[in-house]
């Protein structure tokens, strides 16, 4: 005998029938079904195996709080395990499978675990898997894993869309039972913003599980107007299928939306869950309340389920949970039950009550009545068969195949004490409570301790209505009811040790934690509920406890001889319920993952061939590779070569781009530079050097007087945004008396270096101005008119290359058409494009630093720039930290140039310099290679380096070791200047 | 060498509108953004700038304390700029951003709902009013929002982002076309 479809009843559609399968055999639900109530109706109450004994395990809730039915649904990308039989909506063609079973779940061999249980018990990690210790990674934990386990994830993308979205509101309702539709209904007619959201697919609540009348009106009759109501108010969103996980600061809340996760074929344009933020004003816990098991004997033997579970699956989805029910009670909650089960055709065998001379008023039907009893033990294996009943000392055995457990209600109150509330045991409600008064969120109905349906509809309607008046809202508080029928189940005396037992009685379903387990755990010393925790699991894993938590704190209680209140609980935080990575993922994966930034000479770069390299989120030209050439190498080499020989054309444009302007422009920029600024004729471009206030380089670059009170900076690609931040910091609290105006222009201008003997000629042609060398010297900087005056632009005459060489910077949307023109005046001269990586190669050979000598732990001094540091400023960031001792001395790391004795060998950046005969040890360390390249100019591999002492040791024979690779060259410190040291050719 | 003949290509200069029951994407032709960026603490300074740039061609955008944009459909030509820099100097300093900053308009009967799935603000036209803007993030770029009407906004973006906002834009639409 097991559970079955009833004739009539429900709330599911039986004109459409839907297929599904479980472990691969064919069933046929209802529109409307769970898998789990469709499960129960094909007879299934077998669906999963525990955690550590594997023992056969049924579905034991109707929701969330599911320890037992996870089961894994959909294959390919679209696999989930772990999802709650519970939760999972039925769809046509849904293909679910047990977990945590081999070979099958009817005859599973982990189930040999059982047999192992004495050993198998709480800490028997820490006690068995001591020695020896490198066996535990190798052996006993990929065992324990395989032994131990939940689902399965796939290794095949998602195929599926997730995004992530914002919501703002006067008045947040979580739930929309009772409670939560008689303060929406409120708050959404009185004006104000309202969201409501729950976790189900159909808004109710409990209301979908009750037979009471609300008014006129069946109660899930009247959730049905309710929510047609609310849908029908433009100021008012009703989100079902989203669970709120986490209460964040600014009463934000984070709540997930199961857009598609009931069908079978999701729609592509729609995501199939969706993360919502949402910024609530204030927010209203409708949570409910979680119905507590009770610890007996077998307590998890499929076919004992929840009390309120039971009546949901008849109620909602016409499913009788089998034909031999009792009920096992310490409150009025299983009366109601037993009235329904009746208005069913199933007469309870017993109503078992823990307390005496209890029943309801309300209750007027014909089960027997075991007053003052406990179910001691439950019997069978892969179903229910029996029970024990102890009343007064003696027991009574009971043929029954279901059996509805209720061991009094928990409030839902996990979002209110995300923030940092400890719940409070309240010995009134035989609960743990919310703590009261937090700033924009309060608490109504049962999650707030109230009991029965006028109750509830009362405060929903009461506590909206006190949250609106705080924003201004004049609330018009309607009475919802009256309602008739209600079976309330007010708080009772929990039963935490049933006496009598004599198999397992399980506190933690899902970690197999069961009453020897707390005792243990007391006994030991880790009777404290966090050490409890950990050394029990109970409470861990999807479902975090929210069945067993309260009876383990109840135990603990017991065992120490102490309430409740002075256990006290483990600490809650997001999330509520799992989530699922693609949707904390949202959108951003695969193309959306990170923005590209692209220049405005990208599609110019992209026709002459170049070979694109992230730098951040820039997409820069590397090189740009011609038929013919074997690799990067021959393509960077005859780049740099041509920049010498004739010209080439550089992408810069990524460089920061920073216009100060104002009348005290000149005193601030000469205060955040090192070096001196203040002279700076208009029409000059000057190198600059940025510190920190700790006396360490910040950033470089070169900025140029364009008039009188306007200056154009430029920094590294790198620091672009931190310099700017860096500059508005000193701005607007530093020297807020100075009157200066930053404004980023990196976007503005496409910029272009061109650089070679035979820049000034390609330039000249499109440029109107006269760029001689007299007219346009070294440094020179000013606006240009280019193309017969058709754009203008700014030059400079700057050169990162050693070579004669200008920025030309053009408005932005006009950078291509100005590239392509400089490639056909330059073509007769030879004009190439070159990528960063000929660049650096040029960059290299002249001993110009980057932000790979810039690493933040070098002075000015360190890389040659000492006198740049002006002691003849007053003052400059970075100044005074810069005179501490250890910054000057003689043994820091310096800049120094770095060759092979061999020319033909091969270094990389990153390799140790080591004196010439020391061992190769890290003791032996005297710096770094920073930078290095092959050097066409110089036929040999070539690096810049920080090495100590470094700038006295010119010509001094080193070790270049990397021990990375196993790779030893012999090399010389040299000066880093490799190519014209003189510098003769900036000023062709 | 007046014979080359100089076009311009915006950043969005392939992509095709977007339009759709409830969203449309599009992107103006190439007007012109003015960064103003007043003397610190001038308070009157935004009074000043619409007295100077005429209000039938530039609208305003606030951006931060004493600094807005100022929008136009039609670009501006270099002496023109000039010539505004020096009848505003030096109270308020002028910086061009034409090229610097693209244009794009999204409008629709769905685009509050469509845009919250980019941004934290709350758009609801009673606290986001028609003229209201603000500097916010729209997905993993920054940028600045106007609401130009009940339900039609403008989207100030980096000219180097454009294409990555583009594209997230039209992810995000897809739900309402």
């Amino acid at each position: 005998m097991t559970a079955f479809r009833l004739p009539h009843g429900g709330l599911i559609d039986r004109s459409r029938p839907l297929s599904f399968s479980f472990d691969g055999k064919s069933m046929t639900g209802f529109a409307g079904d769970t898998l789990a109530s469709a499960l129960l109706a094909n007879g299934r109450i077998l669906v999963g195996r525990s955690f550590k004994y594997h023992r056969p395990r049924g579905i034991l809730t109707a929701g969330s709080a599911e320890p037992n039915a996870l089961v894994t649904v959909n294959t390919g990308g679209r696999t989930e395990p772990n999802t709650l039989a519970t939760m999972q909506e039925l769809h046509e063609g849904l293909r679910a499978a047990s977990q945590n079973r081999w070979p099958s779940l009817a005859f599973d061999i982990g189930a040999l675990n059982g047999l192992l249980s004495p050993f198998l018990g709480a800490g028997f990690y820490y006690k068995t898997f001591m020695w020896p210790a490198a066996f535990w990674e190798k052996l006993y934990e990929p065992l324990i894993r395989r032994a131990a386990g939940l689902g399965r994830a796939s290794h095949d993308a998602d195929p599926d869309d997730y995004e992530k979205c914002w919501a703002h509101c006067d008045l947040l309702v979580i739930g929309a039972g009772a409670t939560g539709l008689a303060a929406a209904l409120t708050a959404g007619r009185a004006g104000a913003r309202v969201i409501v959201v729950d976790e189900h697919p159909v808004a109710g609540g409990g209301l979908l599980s009750e037979t009471a009348i609300i008014g006129t009106q069946a109660a899930a009759d009247f959730a049905a107007s309710c929510a047609t109501e609310l849908q029908s108010m433009p100021n008012v969103r009703l989100l079902t299928r989203t669970t709120v996980f986490a209460w964040y600061d600014g009463n934000v809340f984070g709540a997930v939306e199961r857009v598609q996760k009931h069908v079978g074929f999701p729609a592509p344009n729609l995501p199939v869950e969706r993360l919502w933020r949402i910024a609530a004003k204030q927010a209203l816990l409708a949570t409910g309340a979680e119905e507590r098991p009770l610890v007996f004997g077998g307590n998890d033997i499929p076919g004992v389920m929840m009390a309120g579970a039971m009546r949901r699956y008849l109620n909602c989805h016409g499913v009788a949970p089998g034909h031999r029910v009792a009920i096992f009670t310490t409150n009025d909650s299983g009366y109601g039950l037993a009235r329904d089960l009746e208005a069913a055709g199933i007469v309870p065998q017993a109503i078992i009550d823990s307390r005496r001379d209890a029943i309801p008023d309300s209750y007027s039907g014909s089960a027997r009545v075991v007053s003052g009893a406990v179910v001691s033990d439950a019997c069978g294996r892969k179903s229910l068969s029996s029970i024990s009943v102890l009343q007064n000392g003696k027991s009574e055995e009971l043929k029954v195949d279901a059996l509805a457990m209720s061991g009094g209600f928990s409030p839902v109150i996990h979002l209110a004490c995300h923030r940092g509330g400890k719940p409070q045991w309240s010995d009134e409600h035989a609960a743990f409570l919310a703590p009261s008064s937090q700033k924009g969120l309060a608490l109504a109905g049962a999650a707030d301790g109230t009991a029965g349906l006028q109750a509830c509809l009362e405060a929903g309607v009461s506590k909206a209505a006190a949250l609106l008046g705080s924003l201004g809202f004049t609330a018009k508080p309607q009475a919802l009811g009256p309602v008739e029928g209600d079976i309330a189940a007010g708080p009772a005396k929990p039963l935490w040790t049933i006496p009598g037992i004599r198999e397992k009685a399980f506190v933690d379903f899902q970690n197999d934690v069961h009453r020897k387990d707390i005792t243990l755990a007391t006994r030991e010393g880790y009777g404290h509920v966090e050490l409890a925790k950990r050394y029990t699991t109970t409470g861990m894993a999807t479902d975090q406890g929210k069945l067993s938590n309260v009876n383990a704190i109840g135990l603990l209680a017991e065992e120490r001889g102490v309430s409740p209140a002075d256990v006290g609980t483990t600490t809650f935080r997001p999330f509520y319920s799992p989530v699922s990575f693609g949707a904390l993922a949202g959108a951003t994966h695969g193309k959306h993952f990170m923005p590209a930034r692209m220049s405005p000479l990208h599609e110019w770069a992209k026709k002459n061939g170049a070979e694109f390299v992230e730098a951040g989120l820039w997409y820069r030209s590397a090189w740009f590779a011609r038929d013919g050439e074997s690799g990067w190498r021959e393509s960077v080499d005859r780049e740099a070569l041509n920049v010498r020989k004739n010209a080439g054309l550089c992408d810069v444009s990524t460089l920061g781009k920073i216009e100060i302007t104002g009348a005290d422009a000149a005193e601030f920029i000469n205060r955040v530079y090192c070096n001196a600024f203040l002279k700076l004729p208009v029409g000059k471009a000057r190198y600059g050097l940025m510190l920190r206030e700790d006396g360490f380089i910040f950033d470089d670059g070169t900025t140029s007087r364009l008039e009188e009170n306007r200056y154009f900076m430029t920094t590294t690609t790198a620091a672009a945004i931190a310099t700017m931040n860096h500059l508005e910091f000193c701005a607007q609290v530093l020297w807020p008396g100075l009157d200066v105006r930053l404004a980023s222009v990196t976007d503005q201008w496409a910029q272009m270096a061109v650089a070679g003997p035979k820049s000034r000629a390609i330039l000249q042609q499109i440029i109107d101005d006269d760029i001689s060398n007299d007219a346009f010297p070294y440094l020179a900087a000013r606006d240009v008119s280019l193309f017969g005056g058709q754009v203008h632009g700014r030059l400079f005459r700057i050169s990162f290359s050693g070579e004669l060489a200008f920025e030309l910077a053009v408005l932005a949307d006009f950078g291509e058409a100005t590239a392509d023109a400089l490639m056909q005046a330059g073509d007769t001269h030879g004009i190439q494009p070159y990528g960063v990586e000929a660049l650096s190669v040029l960059r290299i050979e002249k001993g110009h630093v980057t932000h790979s000598e810039i690493n933040g732990t070098a002075v000015p001094a360190d890389l040659g720039f000492g006198r740049m540091a002006s002691s003849a400023k007053a003052d400059f960031i970075g100044k005074h930290m810069l005179s501490r001792d250890g910054l000057s001395a003689r043994d820091r790391l310096q800049l120094v140039g770095v060759m092979p004795l061999d020319t033909t060998a091969y270094f990389r950046s990153g390799a140790h310099i080591l004196a010439k005969d020391a061992d190769a040890t890290l003791e032996n360390d005297q710096g770094h290679v920073t930078s290095s390249c092959y050097s066409p100019h110089t036929g040999s591999h070539i690096g810049l380096a920080l090495v100590k002492g470094g700038s006295a040791r010119h010509g001094e024979e080193i070790l270049i070791w990397n021990a990375l690779h196993g790779e030893y060259v012999p090399g010389r410190l040299c000066d880093p200047v490799f190519v014209d040291p003189a510098n003769s050719r900036l000023s062709m | 060498m007046p014979e080359f003949q100089i076009s311009r290509r915006p950043a969005l200069s392939d992509k095709q509108p977007v339009t759709g029951p409830g969203i449309e994407i599009s992107t103006p032709p190439p007007g012109a953004i003015l960064h103003a960026l007043a003397q610190p603490g001038d308070a009157g300074a935004r009074g000043f700038i619409e007295s100077a740039l005429m209000s039938d061609i530039f609208s305003i955008r606030p951006v931060s304390p004493g600094q807005w944009f100022s929008v136009a459909d039609d670009p501006l030509s270099h002496a023109d700029f000039r010539n505004l820099c020096e009848a505003l100097e030096p109270r308020v300093d002028l910086v061009d951003q034409s090229h610097g900053r693209t244009r794009i308009i999204v409008q629709g009967p769905q685009v509050e709902a469509m845009l919250a799935k980019g941004t934290a603000i709350d758009l609801h036209i009673d606290q986001f009013t028609v003229g209201s803007a603000a500097s916010t993030l729209i997905g993993h770029v920054s940028a600045h929002l106007t609401r130009t009407g009940e339900h039609c906004f403008e989207i100030l973006v980096l000219r180097s982002f454009a294409e990555n906002m583009w594209d997230d834009l039209v992810r995000m639409s897809r739900e309402f076309n």
